[in-house]
């Protein structure tokens, strides 16, 4: 087979659709609203309609069922707020300014989507899912019945042990380990803050488990995702 | 009474606990949410199932947007609450909401509710229980919401004749608007409900079931039907448009998986085959078709507005569709390297097929499907879908030659005269096909088998025919599961007691009504889910009533029989119908209409409609001189 100069692959590759992806842009969002009832695999399409609406061209995978390169930084669970979440896309072209990008965006938003923020990252940085360390949660516990003085003990029980193995469809595993930081906010409400592990080597802390252990109901409980820290983030 | 914010505050308490909680909550792109307080007219839009069956419906996404461009109306959309979430409901009191406002139900003036087929009676019923209303028409005052109803299962309104307000005969697009503006006049006016009903049952094409009465004759057969006011409509003649409207493209986006994500674009309704089994082909005519730029435009609009991965090209036969080809490839070009689906539905077993889905430029993922119904000659020519045996397996080896891996077919089985031999032709048939697809694919290749039971459906040539022995269907599906096992095949058929109580709701009276109320009582609900319906409560609720299936489902008619549907006017002639019947007795065919006019009744019927448009716009071909044969004349 003949070998092509590079300008000739260049040239195949747009007319057969497979040019190489050019541009890696990074959205920061928020989800609540409507869309808190929404699950990540949903969040996936609708993020992929809101970039079609756009008028963003995005990356295909190659193959018998191509599907658009969009990572998400880590799933969030259904019922959860978010002020936080990340995005990575891939482009093929670039036929918009990220302010341009980022009207365009917040206008196919549906309601409960808001776009913080977009930027251009490099090509060759890890996958998103690779990159996280720990993240941060707000809690409120409406109707819980709990005086704060007891909370605080069971908070402070709850970080003095070494270990706290827990099942978790059908998994034990250990509850503290994922613990950085828990936290009790003034005021009524019932408010915690609390940072967990999100990593990919060490596991994820779920907030859901940490209000089990807590003894408060989860289900009435009110959780924001405020922050997500990067291992050594390369942005900041 | 319950306030919109009353009812989110006991929404957000429960949502966490039930399955997919995002099926209440609303708030898509493109919702629409008006003023509440400063429109006059306020609309519900009801598909009484879940949110992922209802979503998709296109009837109600038409009423949507053409309701909510009307300045003084609102519409918003109701869903049926899943079990768990209605039990959530109950205990906690919360009313069935819409979805835009969260306002209940009951706060309505018009609950429009879409019936596309019988297995939703129930849930009609469910409806009004949960919204605090009485489920009989005559039970609910002109304090509450006016309910009307339409959709395809709606040709034959009995069975629900006592529960909805009035009917929607046919096509709506026109009809609903008139209803919400007679009953926006009429909000003033102080008239009792039957003064209300009285003035919408002037509007063409609207049935309101208590103005008629019904007598039996003693075996059970209709011996009459008779208006009892003079000033409504016998028989009340089918609403049509005579142009399709522009079509909807700015279409609710869902934020969860529902049964099809997609925009559907219709690009003809109505169809000129005359299948005999086919409900839609006889109801739904005339045809008419959209253009192609009107087709491009739309395509265009719905992906700029709603972001769906894939188009749908809607109609009862797209190879039908005059210029197929040229839109296709317009489509196929104007939207190249878009990663757009657009999907072509309902084209017919020929090699033109291939072609037509090859300038749609797809991803082969989803295979391609096909109807051929019966697969020996003698059957089809029963039911008049005739296609040449040796065209079968080209067209199969043209569609895997082509890349395709998959080959899906619709099969019917369950006609009276179908023998075990027509039955087995299906299974060597689809074998030969999967043999075509093995030589190119190997072990890729597969071919599914979908194989539904045959209803003799009201309005067709074959109303007068009764269904197939459940004994027969029973052997019948045993003999393809027996025929069609191993790798490469698949195979789904439908419960025999699924088919029997359609059968039964299709072709019922008004006496089914409190057979329905009854088995709804007895916990049915959601009988088009396999695993909700009850047969058991159907079978007592019958035998509490005195009826039993065999009537409805079993006999065959006398052609000069009454039919509880017969004075429902679908402009095709009662006597055309017949007359088709005795030809398929004779295993007689007749062409695609579109090439020559077998007088079905259409033309004279709305002929000051057609006067008013163009000559071709229905595809009918000049009139020829009327034969009615002796056989029928005296019906």
């Amino acid at each position: 087979m003949n070998r092509l100069s590079p300008d000739e692959e260049n040239a195949q590759n747009v007319v057969s659709g497979t040019a190489m992806p050019h541009l890696r842009y990074r959205i920061s969002f928020g989800k609540d609203g409507p869309l808190r009832y929404c699950s990540h695999l949903d969040l996936m399409r609708v993020w992929e309609r809101v970039l079609r609406r756009a008028g963003i061209p995005l990356v295909y995978s190659q193959g018998f069922n191509p599907r658009p390169k969009i990572q998400i930084a880590a799933g969030l669970p259904l019922g959860y707020i978010s002020t936080c979440e990340i995005l990575d896309i891939w482009m093929e072209n670039d036929p918009l300014e990220p302010g341009s990008m980022l009207s365009a965006l917040r206008l196919a938003a549906p309601q409960g989507l808001t776009i913080n923020t977009i930027h251009l990252v490099a090509l060759s940085e890890p996958a998103l899912q690779s990159l996280t360390a720990s993240a941060c949660y707000q809690v409120t516990a409406k109707n819980s019945a709990i005086e704060p003085g007891m909370l605080e003990k069971r908070v402070r029980e709850l970080l003095s042990q070494e270990h706290v193995w827990r099942e978790r469809r059908g998994k034990r595993y250990d509850l503290r380990s994922l613990i950085r930081q828990v936290e009790i906010m003034p005021g009524t409400p019932l408010m915690l803050q609390m940072t967990l592990e999100l990593s990919p080597q060490r596991g994820t802390g779920r907030p859901d488990e940490v209000l089990d252990a807590l003894e408060i109901d989860a289900l009435s409980a009110v959780v924001t995702r405020t922050t997500i820290t990067f291992e050594a983030s390369p942005d900041s | 009474m319950h306030t919109p914010e009353q009812i989110e505050r006991a929404l957000e308490q429960v949502l966490l606990r039930v399955e997919r909680p995002g099926r209440y909550v609303g708030g898509e792109f493109n919702a629409v949410s008006k003023p509440w307080n400063s429109i006059q007219v306020r609309v519900a839009l009801i598909f009484p199932d879940i949110y992922e069956i209802g979503m998709p419906n296109l009837g109600l996404a038409i009423f949507y947007d053409l309701l909510n461009r009307q300045p003084g109306i609102l519409a918003e959309r109701v869903y049926l609450p899943w079990v768990d979430m209605e039990a959530m409901l109950k205990r906690d009191g919360i009313p069935l909401f819409s979805l835009e406002t969260k306002h209940p139900v009951s706060d309505f003036d018009v609950l429009a509710i879409s019936i596309p087929y019988e297995q939703l009676y129930t849930n009609v019923l469910q409806v009004f229980d949960l919204s605090g209303l009485p489920l009989r028409s005559i039970e609910r005052d002109e304090t509450m919401p006016i309910v009307i109803a339409g959709g395809h299962a709606c040709y034959n309104p009995e069975p629900l004749a006592d529960f909805i307000d009035l009917f929607v005969i046919g096509e709506g697009e026109e009809a609903i608007i008139e209803i919400a503006q007679v009953v926006g006049e009429m909000k003033a006016a102080n008239l009792s409900r039957n003064e209300q009903l009285a003035r919408l049952a002037q509007l063409a094409g609207v049935y309101v079931p208590r103005f008629y009465e019904v007598d039996y004759q003693e075996d059970g057969v209709v011996a009459a039907i008779k208006p009892i006011r003079e000033d409504v409509p016998f028989p009340v003649l089918k609403r049509v448009v005579p142009i399709l409207p522009a079509p909807p493209t700015r279409f609710v986006v869902p934020n969860i998986d529902t049964v099809h994500n997609r925009a559907p674009i219709e690009i003809m309704r109505g169809c000129t085959r005359g299948c005999r089994f086919c409900h839609a082909g006889f109801v739904a005519r005339p045809v008419r078709e959209r253009s192609i730029d009107e087709i491009v435009m739309a395509v265009e609009d719905a992906v700029a507005q709603t972001g769906f991965e894939e188009i749908a090209l809607l109609s009862l036969s797209s190879s039908d569709y005059t210029d197929v080809l040229n839109l296709v490839r317009t489509l196929g070009e104007r939207f190249a390297g878009q990663r757009l689906s657009i999907n072509l539905p309902s084209l017919r077993l020929e090699t033109t097929s291939v072609e037509l889905m090859e300038s749609l430029r797809n991803n082969k993922r989803g295979g391609f499907t096909f109807a051929p119904e019966a697969a020996t000659e003698r059957m089809r020519n029963i039911i008049n879908k005739s296609m040449p045996d040796r065209q079968v397996l080209e067209v199969a080896r043209a569609v895997y030659s082509k890349g395709w891996r998959t080959i899906k077919l619709y099969f019917m089985i369950g006609h009276p005269s179908e023998k075990l031999e027509d039955v087995k032709a299906i299974a060597d048939l689809s074998l030969a096909i999967l043999a075509e697809g093995r030589n190119l694919h190997g072990r890729k290749a597969t071919v599914n088998v979908s194989v539904s039971t045959f209803i003799p459906k009201p309005h067709t040539p074959f109303q007068w025919v009764p269904m197939d022995a459940i004994e027969q269907i029973t052997a019948k599906q045993s003999l393809l599961k027996r025929e069609l096992c191993g790798k490469g095949l698949r195979v789904s058929w439908n419960d025999p007691d699924e088919t029997l109580l359609e059968a039964l709701l299709s072709r019922g009276d008004r006496r089914l009504g409190s057979v329905i109320r009854r088995a709804w009582e007895l916990g049915s609900r959601f009988d088009a889910w396999n695993e909700w319906r009850k047969h058991d409560a159907w079978v007592q609720a019958l035998s509490e009533a005195g009826l039993d299936f065999h009537h409805y489902t079993h006999r065959t008619r006398p052609v000069d029989e009454v039919f509880p549907w017969d004075h429902i006017d679908i402009a095709v002639k009662k006597s055309f119908l017949a007359q088709d019947y005795l030809m398929s007795r004779r295993g007689e065919t007749r062409v695609d209409c579109r090439e020559k006019c077998f007088a079905c009744g259409i033309l004279p019927k709305l002929a000051i409609m057609r006067s008013k448009i163009p000559a071709d716009a229905w595809k009918c071909p000049p009139v020829a001189p009327k034969i009615e044969p002796d056989e029928v004349s005296a019906i």
